[in-house]
């Protein structure tokens, strides 16, 4: 089947999941909208009976279960061709590894922009101490509960070394690089890269060789901030490769979203066993879609020989682009490099959507892209 | 010589409001104006500052979601535009998108006053950071040829009307300019050279005539004007002293004190020694040194001392509090 749909990361919390891990009984309005949720996958006797276990439950563990459960079956009713489980066992993409690392501090929260909502986007950083250590693999107990449930291919999302090391707090080794003289922006680029390449060695790479012993199907490496830093492409590339030295098995990609011009980082194509790589386009598409063409054109010239989730919703809104709009981004970057190497997706994860948000604008994007299939094969 | 503290731009949010405002997002609570939220946590950061010695008073800019939008927000021809990194952070901001002809005014239902907490008398602050017209210029999205006078004349005059609008309590008006350095930046960087705005000497000659434009209305109004470089080596820009502004807001962290290229007599320094970049506490007696340094080379008239760039986006809450205390302290070592 042409133009697969691709599962790309997180999901919406279900709706009375932070209540209920507080001891606390859902709100109205969390019951209104797992309800409305509910409403959007036409009351689905299965999804509706993993709610109903979810309110039931008071044990912390199978509260995240039973949303991790819902996720996993939600995704394999919309359809996508793989599934995980919407990160339902995660805090967020770069907690729920800072805080298994060895050497790095928590600190606090940090602001990471305010959308047009006017409710901010957040995340927790961390401040590098030490060397880092990792005492196991990472998501290995998630990932086997997901296989167990799933009944499509799974498809594991992990963070990359270059986002956890270029989203940390440097702590204090550019202070000591700089008394022995090292300028401000030279000692921070040199702790920088030390802790990204510290990441794929210790973290990514040992965790990447035991996922794929696990049997998924494709692995992701989430790096958004792939291109946040001009100059540094080199070490982006090193990191990559290091996290997937001696990794085989499952099909490997990464996912990049949010950055600066993806067309600085394309020559990542040249590591060859990267065969996906899923990028968010929609948010900066124009009538003339050439933000498809000027991206996809970069890895092509670059020598990407694989598929292209092309992100054909965007995230960040609450307006559902039409099924026909959808279908036109995908058929403009079919014309560019083969229907048979674009895949649908998202531009993101959609965990700053509200769960119901996030079920029409999947439900869009597999009408969308049937419309391109049918229009397509005519 | 007495120093000054102050805050530059947004400061971020306590964790708990942080919370709250994503628990109303989610309607885990009962609906609430957002800005009820902002109101109470700029009360903290204000009786912080007070407690700490500062004259010069920031509100935080709680109001402004990042520091473009307030800007642009009542022009004609323009909309919020796409996610867009905010230069080499981990943040996002939302600039402009054109849409049609842009002209300055107050479109639909902008009101500057909705981002100055005006019903809220304990709330005064008395000073702004505003984009300057290059960076406004360069982030726009979807310029068409020939587009970009029209958007030079447009955010000059966007910039005079807000000036001139701003809450009489306001007297020290910053205007950021990152977009210049970070052009420049990315000049030297890029593959894909970005012939459409790179920091040429036209390109700084036109920014000249903007603030040349601005500079009035300031004067006019009996404020006073700063232009910020963040993390930028002020010395690679040095003509941007010779600018019409009352003063310059200069980063330490990347500028050597120890040139000679610029000078400032009859201008005002604006320190930019605390580095908003890192969480580590500051070494208060090497910055004393540096800052000193700084004003016995460059002899300006008046002295301030704050951070490198606005404490929003590189810091957590905890962090951003400690680096205010180490900005009085500063100044306290230096006065």
């Amino acid at each position: 089947m042409i133009f697969p749909l691709f599962e790309v990361g997180s999901l919406p919390k279900l709706p009375g999941r932070k209540a209920k891990l507080a001891g606390r009984e859902p709100t109205s309005e969390d019951l209104k909208q797992l309800r409305k949720a509910l409403r959007g996958v036409d009351n689905n006797p299965e999804l509706t009976a993993i709610v109903e276990e979810f309110l039931r439950t008071k044990a912390k563990a199978e509260i995240v279960a039973a949303n991790s459960r819902f996720n996993t079956r939600l995704l394999e009713y919309l359809g996508l061709n793989e599934v995980y489980d919407g990160e339902a066992q995660r805090k967020e993409m770069y907690e729920s590894v800072a805080e298994k690392v060895v050497g790095m501090k928590k600190l606090g929260r940090q602001v990471s922009f305010v959308n047009k909502d006017g409710f901010p986007n957040i995340f927790t950083v961390y401040s590098y101490q030490q060397a880092l250590s990792l005492p196991e693999p990472l998501h290995l107990a998630e990932t086997e509960s997901i296989i167990q449930n799933a009944l499509r291919p799974v498809k594991v999302p992990v963070t990359g070394a270059y986002t956890l090391g270029t989203w940390s707090d440097l702590g204090k080794l550019p202070a000591e690089l700089m008394k022995l003289g090292a300028a401000h922006s030279e000692a921070r680029k040199a702790v920088m890269e030390q802790l990204v390449l510290e990441f794929a060695d210790i973290v990514i790479n040992p965790t990447l060789k035991a996922l794929s012993g696990l049997g998924v199907a494709r692995i992701q490496i989430d790096e958004p901030n792939a291109s946040a830093f001009y100059g540094q492409e080199e070490l982006f590339y090193e990191a990559t490769r290091r996290s997937i030295a001696h990794v085989t098995g499952p099909e490997l990609g990464l996912h990049i979203c949010f950055s600066n011009d993806y067309r600085q980082i394309a020559e990542i194509a040249a590591v060859s066993e990267l065969k996906f790589l899923s990028l968010e386009i929609a948010n900066r598409d124009t009538a003339d879609h050439r933000a498809y063409q000027e991206i996809i054109s970069a890895f092509e010239q670059a020598g990407f020989k694989g598929t292209y989730a092309v992100g054909v919703t965007d995230v960040h809104v609450d307006n559902l682009e039409s099924p026909e709009l959808i279908a036109e981004r995908l058929l403009f970057a079919a014309d560019l490099v083969g229907a048979d190497r674009i895949e649908a997706a998202h531009d993101c994860g959609l965990r700053s959507r509200s769960l119901v948000v996030a079920i029409e604008k999947t439900k869009h994007l597999a009408q969308g892209t049937e419309i391109a299939r049918q229009e397509y094969s005519s | 010589m007495a120093v000054q503290p102050r805050l530059t731009g947004i400061f971020t949010f306590r964790e708990a409001d942080l919370l709250q405002q994503l628990d109303l997002k989610y309607r885990r609570i009962p609906s609430r104006a957002l800005s009820e939220i902002c109101y109470e946590d700029t009360l903290k950061l204000i009786k912080l500052q007070q407690e700490e010695g500062f004259r010069i008073i920031s509100d935080g800019q709680r109001l402004w979601k990042d520091l473009l939008r307030p800007a642009y927000a009542g022009m004609d021809g323009m909309e919020i535009g796409r996610v867009t990194r905010w230069y080499e952070t981990n943040g996002f901001c939302l600039p402009p998108l054109i849409i049609g002809k842009p002209l300055a005014g107050n479109a639909g239902n902008f009101s500057l006053d909705d981002y100055f907490f005006k019903e809220k008398r304990e709330i005064k602050a008395t000073e702004v950071t505003l984009p300057g017209p290059y960076t406004l210029v360069s982030l726009c999205q979807e310029v068409t040829e020939g587009q970009q006078e029209e958007l030079w004349n447009a955010f000059t005059t966007q910039l005079q009307l807000i000036v001139a609008s701003l809450p009489s309590t306001i007297t020290l008006v910053e205007f950021s300019e990152p977009s210049l350095a970070y052009d420049d930046k990315i000049k030297k960087n890029s593959k894909q050279q970005r012939e459409e705005m790179e920091c040429s000497p036209e390109m700084l000659n036109r920014t000249k005539q903007a603030y040349q434009q601005i500079q009035p209305i300031i004067s006019l109004s009996n404020r006073t004007s700063l232009l910020q470089l963040p993390q930028a080596d002020f010395l690679k820009f040095h003509e941007i002293a010779e600018f019409p502004v009352d003063g310059f807001g200069i980063d330490l962290t990347q500028t050597d004190t120890n040139s000679s290229q610029i000078s400032l007599p009859g201008k005002i320094l604006s320190a930019g020694a605390v580095d908003a970049w890192s969480s580590l506490p500051e070494d208060i007696n090497h910055l004393a040194k540096k800052v000193d340094r700084a004003v016995s080379r460059w002899q300006p008239k008046d002295v301030y001392v704050t951070s490198n760039s606005q404490l929003y986006q590189t810091i957590s809450h905890q962090g951003a509090i400690r680096k205010l205390r180490d900005i009085a302290k500063l100044a306290r070592k230096l006065s």
